[in-house]
């Protein structure tokens, strides 16, 4: 699969000079999880932020009865954390979870946040990431609320359309609120609408 | 005719799993010179070396997933692989029997460890080869091949020396059964120790072999079990000679298409568009529909 390196990613987003560079990556740790492994669990306190450069990860709650609730997603290129930790200094209530095999750039919240001080490219895009994650979480709490179950996967697999193809039908089902039984049930409607108006490319 | 050299001897990699049930180590796409483009018509080579699969009522596989743009010729040497497909099509591929099937337009397909055969479990080897097809065919209809052991051309080598198993191409005007889209060698030399067989294909032709069983003398170089040979593109003949009893070596030889390519995943397409276009296909259900098996 591909890989997403997080040098790169800084290269091309923010002109840090060698030290400030040298320094973040003093404080980074870069580890790799096989499939199924945590990257935190429930209770833990977390204070690093993750990039994912290989892999696709999870972030998800259970609840008293033990059901699953997935909260996120993200895969290589993308920046996962858990707020609760890395903002409040809070034990986590999610797990973060590892569903292929996974590198990811663990970094200091302190090392962040000295950067987001000195830096005012840095800090622009920090803020933009929070505010696009604000606009994403708004966004998913509207279709819940409002929108019926096929339209939320439509919305789902345009904006991420990869992730069907790396993630089991389960998690897809739980991150859209509904069973797996259901989501079968709108993949199996959808092929009957559209298997014969395939377009050739 | 001039001898086809050896460019290199590839010891597999440490093996991953695909989904759970098979356990490969993969040779195409890697390291240079097993590349896609390297070994083009030949994108994609993952070896199930023998593994014991213990007796279950929950046999392992890989399930639902979408393919479009080439072609997985799956060949089951120990134990069987059951598997369905949004056409309809599903079936059994038994020990020593290939599946060709054409992905094409786009097909949603599902392979596990067959019921019955992982009820009782054993020893468990495959091989999967993606054939990629030229532009042209890549949007055209799915197909299926079902290729039995049976079904193979038979060149039975002088001396005692084996046989020759043709899947696909011709070995001394023996033809395989299967239909390719471009011209396509796929064989395996069945040899007893010290038996020996000559190939010859064009030097343009993409040309790597496996050793799937035993151990083998190719061009004189040594080659263990597990390990592939990669040949350079000067010169057609070779040679394989046992070195060890009952040992199996699967050959494949193809004409490069020479086409763009663009791949993520399980589609294999020309142009970036065409992906985004495969992607787009897939989560619309324009590929159909097949029921999980999990």
């Amino acid at each position: 699969m591909n890989e997403f390196i997080f040098d790169d990613y800084l290269r091309s987003n923010v002109l840090l000079d060698a030290e400030q560079r040298d320094i973040l990556f003093r404080h980074s740790l870069v580890r790799e999880f096989r499939r199924g492994e945590f990257l935190l669990r429930e209770g833990e306190t977390c204070a690093h932020r993750f990039f994912i450069e290989r892999g696709a990860v999870r972030e998800y709650s259970i609840d008293p009865k033990g059901r699953e609730h997935l909260l996120l997603f993200a895969v290589e290129g993308w920046f996962l954390m858990n707020v609760e930790g890395v903002f409040f200094g809070k034990p986590s209530s999610y797990f973060i979870q590892a569903i292929e095999a996974t590198r990811i750039v663990l970094l200091d919240e302190r090392q962040v946040c000295r950067l987001t001080r000195e830096d005012k490219v840095f800090e622009e895009l920090n803020r933009n990431l929070l505010y696009e994650h604000i606009r994403m979480l708004q966004a998913r709490i509207t279709l819940l609320q409002a929108a019926s179950a096929e339209e939320r996967y439509l919305d789902f697999v345009q904006a991420f359309p990869e992730i069907p193809l790396r993630v089991p039908q389960a998690m897809i089902a739980s991150y859209l609120g509904i069973t797996p039984e259901s989501l079968s049930r709108i993949r199996s409607d959808l092929a009957r609408r559209n298997a014969c108006t395939r377009r050739s490319s | 005719m001039k001898t086809k050299q050896i460019a290199f001897v590839m010891a597999p990699r440490p093996a991953h799993w695909v989904g759970d049930g098979f356990f490969v180590h993969n040779f195409i796409p890697s390291m240079e010179g097993l590349s896609m483009q390297d070994m083009d018509p030949f994108i994609m080579l993952d070896y199930n070396a023998p593994r014991q699969v213990v007796p279950t009522d929950m046999p392992g596989g890989v399930d639902v997933h979408p393919h479009r743009g080439f072609e997985t010729v799956t060949i089951a040497y120990e134990g069987e692989v059951e598997h369905a497909d949004s056409g309809g099509n599903g079936g059994v591929i038994g020990r020593g029997d290939v599946q060709w099937m054409t992905a094409a337009g786009g097909v949603l397909h599902r392979e596990f460890h067959a019921t019955e055969w992982a009820k009782k479990g054993g020893t468990f080897q495959m091989v999967q080869l993606w054939v990629n097809l030229p532009a042209r065919d890549k949007m055209s209809a799915p197909a299926y091949q079902s290729i039995t052991n049976a079904d193979m051309g038979r060149y039975l080598l002088p001396d005692g020396a084996g046989l020759i198993e043709v899947i696909a191409g011709e070995y001394r005007a023996t033809q395989g059964p299967a239909k390719t889209h471009t011209p396509i060698a796929l064989m395996n030399a069945r040899l007893n120790e010290g038996g020996k067989a000559g190939f010859s294909f064009p030097a343009a032709y993409n040309t790597a072999l496996l050793v799937v069983r035993g151990r083998a003398r190719v061009n004189g170089r040594n080659v263990e079990t597990d390990h592939l040979v990669k040949f350079t593109n000067e010169g057609e003949d070779f040679s394989i000679e046992a070195t060890a009893p009952d040992t199996v070596v699967l050959v494949m030889s193809g004409e490069p298409l020479r086409e763009p390519i663009a791949a993520y995943g399980p589609f294999v397409m020309n142009t970036k568009q065409e992906l985004l276009q495969a992607f787009e296909d897939f989560n619309q259900g324009r590929f159909g529909y097949l029921e999980s098996k999990r």
